[in-house]
């Protein structure tokens, strides 16, 4: 028991230690490094020809404090590896820091919308696993690596194990609106975890059935995926909610919340047009026609 | 004392942090049949409390037979206290001090009339009846019932499906219950609907005739719909573990109030009972869908009819185990999940759309990432 107990706590420990190296590679992000960025250059010359195994896709709009720490990661994922940057909508250097980095960049004048930028960056991918990350969210290489293992062994969809807070008696309505969809695509087993959280990986195989347009609505790609008879599975844990960058909010909703949740509802939607409106649930043999007369 | 220790305190500290916060906030929880009373502003209502108690005893001394008073809802108790509460109690008072005044005035029309008595009169603007659902429930029917008679309620529809045993014989030794008899099981809920359809009251208490639950604890339902809202649902909320503990059948309650912008239900839901509706609500949206609760439920959220909820009863713990309602994965749990699903799939074909919608995914984006 003691010991038990003293596992977790040096755990928590370690944690705060991984966060406190989390921030200060974000701020070092900030600052351009010359040296350590042509060395990562020229390994990227050295690649660029050959079919990469991994790719990642980083959508980012406005991350330039982040992002070369966000690529730098990324490219320690495999040895064979590209990293793509679909900088949409940037009015700061964001795209400038990716490349310098390492990655290769799409550049879009508008903001393609929030998730939108993975479809494109798909389109663009080579390699046989799709490594999914946030720009703004500088996440170390051997918390991704588990992702695009699984997937090499044979997961379609790998995804992160992270439930979000749950200790709570009233989850938050993005927490709940998980939690619901995998209970209706009859796979409570993954709990939380979701497309709509980061990182998560893709096989090629998955790619090539669900089509790129549908990572746009990640809880859509999830539903379809699940009913297409994919390996999905949710691999590894990684706490993303702390990561998350404080955001403005619109009369204390983040209005994120409310896309993502119509997200959900449009996955739902998909999901019981195909069984009927049960979901192919059992009714425990309702007499409906009884009730006809007053109804 | 050691570093480890110290270090093996945390743990235990922290778990009672948790443990006090899953409990019931500021509300007594109410003890099966016995009243729950809280002592508010006792010393403002004691001339009141004491005029009930007097007025009780005067209209107690004329009580008509027992034949005629056998029916509380036309009874002269009923009668004469819905007249006192018009001409002494200015402010409609909340439930809890209703029923002390209730109760003093029964007393005292027990004492008048020299009979025992132990009803509830309440002073409502409209009519009142109860549905109970009930198959092979001959142990606590009888129970159900006797706690039903001691409210003013016009009718009782008693939907008896399936029954085997002496469920009929039991009901019927009750005047107030109208029994509607099916030899075969109609199927969950499908008793609520058959039920419902059968009576024009103004509010209408759903109840099942499983769990006996008194009749102080039924009161508050049919007293807060007579206030003016649409539906009055059981506060189940603070007897649910953490969010990470919970059933799936719980989340999808969660959720399906979430979508609609309902938040402040929480896991509550028609689902469970006991439960009023105002008679309207049920017209509108159709008898026909309160057999499946949760599409009754999202219809009439999205019509926005008005949701309350009154202090709990404790339904949970005294339901009865049966081989098919207990476990992960059982059967009753993936109905109620499929029903959740129906709820979801009425409200999109209805064409719904999700309130407060924030607008599009670049809108979002600009607002959220723009420098």
């Amino acid at each position: 028991m003691q010991r038990r107990m003293k596992r977790r706590i040096t755990y928590r420990r370690s944690y705060r230690i991984m966060r406190r190296r989390y921030r200060q590679a974000a701020k070092s992000a900030a600052r351009p490094k010359m040296r350590f960025n042509t060395k990562l250059q020229a390994r990227r010359v050295l690649r660029s020809d050959a079919v990469p195994v991994v790719s990642v896709i980083i959508p980012a709009m406005n991350e330039q404090k982040t992002i070369a720490a966000v690529v730098r990661e990324a490219l320690r994922v495999h040895p064979s590896c590209e990293v793509i940057v679909v900088a949409n909508g940037c009015r700061d250097r964001t795209a400038e820091a990716a490349e310098s980095a390492g990655a290769r960049v799409l550049r879009y004048e508008q903001p393609l919308g929030h998730d939108a930028g993975r479809s494109v960056g798909t389109q663009a991918a080579r390699g046989q696993v799709m490594l999914y990350l946030d720009g703004d969210m500088p996440i170390k290489a051997p918390q991704l690596r588990p992702f695009a293992v699984a997937v090499l062994g044979g997961v379609d969809v790998a995804l992160n194990r992270y439930n979000g807070p749950v200790r709570l008696r009233q989850a938050h309505p993005v927490v709940q609106a998980k939690h619901a969809l995998n209970t209706l695509l009859r796979r409570p087993d993954l709990q939380g975890a979701s497309l709509t959280a980061v990182p998560h990986a893709l096989s090629r195989r998955a790619i090539d059935l669900l089509g790129t347009e549908c990572l746009s609505v990640p809880p859509l790609a999830l539903a379809q995926a699940v009913v297409a008879g994919l390996k999905v599975e949710a691999v590894h844990e990684v706490p993303v909610g702390r990561l998350n960058r404080r955001r403005a909010k619109v009369d204390g909703i983040d209005p994120l919340q409310q896309v993502v949740l119509t997200d959900h509802i449009q996955a739902v939607d998909w999901y019981l047009s195909e069984p009927g409106p049960r979901g192919a649930r059992s009714d425990l043999g309702r007499e409906r026609k009884r009730v006809r007369r007053g109804a | 004392m050691g570093k480890r220790s110290r270090k093996s305190m945390m743990a235990p500290v922290r778990r009672k942090r948790g443990r006090q916060r899953s409990r019931p906030r500021g509300r007594a929880i109410a003890v099966r049949g016995s009243v729950a009373l809280m002592p508010v502003n006792r010393a403002e209502e004691g001339p009141l409390l004491e005029a009930a108690y007097q007025a009780g005893l005067l209209a107690g001394a004329g009580a008509m037979t027992e034949e005629a008073e056998a029916l509380l809802h036309e009874s002269q108790l009923q009668r004469t206290f819905a007249d006192w509460c018009a001409a002494h109690v200015k402010k409609r008072p909340d439930i809890q001090a209703m029923l002390r005044l209730s109760r003093n005035y029964t007393s005292g029309y027990a004492k008048g009339s020299g009979r025992k008595d132990n009803r509830i009169p309440l002073p409502l603007a409209g009519s009142a009846a109860a549905v109970v659902c009930a198959s092979n429930e001959e142990d606590t029917l009888g129970k159900v019932l006797q706690q039903l008679e001691r409210l003013p309620l016009r009718e009782v529809i008693v939907v008896l499906n399936g029954c085997r045993d002496q469920s009929y014989l039991v009901a019927r030794k009750h005047r107030i219950a109208s029994l509607l008899h099916f030899p075969d099981r109609l199927g969950h809920d499908v008793g609520r609907s058959v039920g419902a359809a059968m009576t024009s009251a103004d509010i209408v208490l759903f109840t099942d005739g499983d769990v006996a639950i008194s009749a102080e604890e039924l009161a508050p339902f049919i007293y807060k719909v007579d206030e003016g809202v649409d539906a009055a649902l059981n506060d189940l909320n603070p007897y649910l573990p953490l969010f990470g503990q919970q059933d799936e059948v719980t989340r999808c309650k969660s959720f399906l109030n979430t979508v609609l912008g309902h938040q402040e239900l929480g896991a509550n839901s028609l689902t469970a009972v006991p439960h009023a509706l105002a008679g309207r609500l049920i017209a509108d949206i159709g008898v026909g869908q309160l057999m499946v609760p949760p599409k009754a439920q999202a219809l009439a959220l999205a019509k926005g009819y008005h949701f309350a909820l009154v202090k709990p009863v404790d339904v949970i713990t005294a339901n009865r185990k049966r081989p098919g309602n207990t476990g992960a994965g059982n059967a009753v749990a993936d109905l109620i999940i499929g029903d959740h699903a129906e709820a979801l799939h009425a409200l999109l074909s209805a064409g719904w759309i999700p309130p407060a919608s924030a607008g599009t995914r670049v809108e979002v984006a600009l607002r959220r990432n723009a420098r």
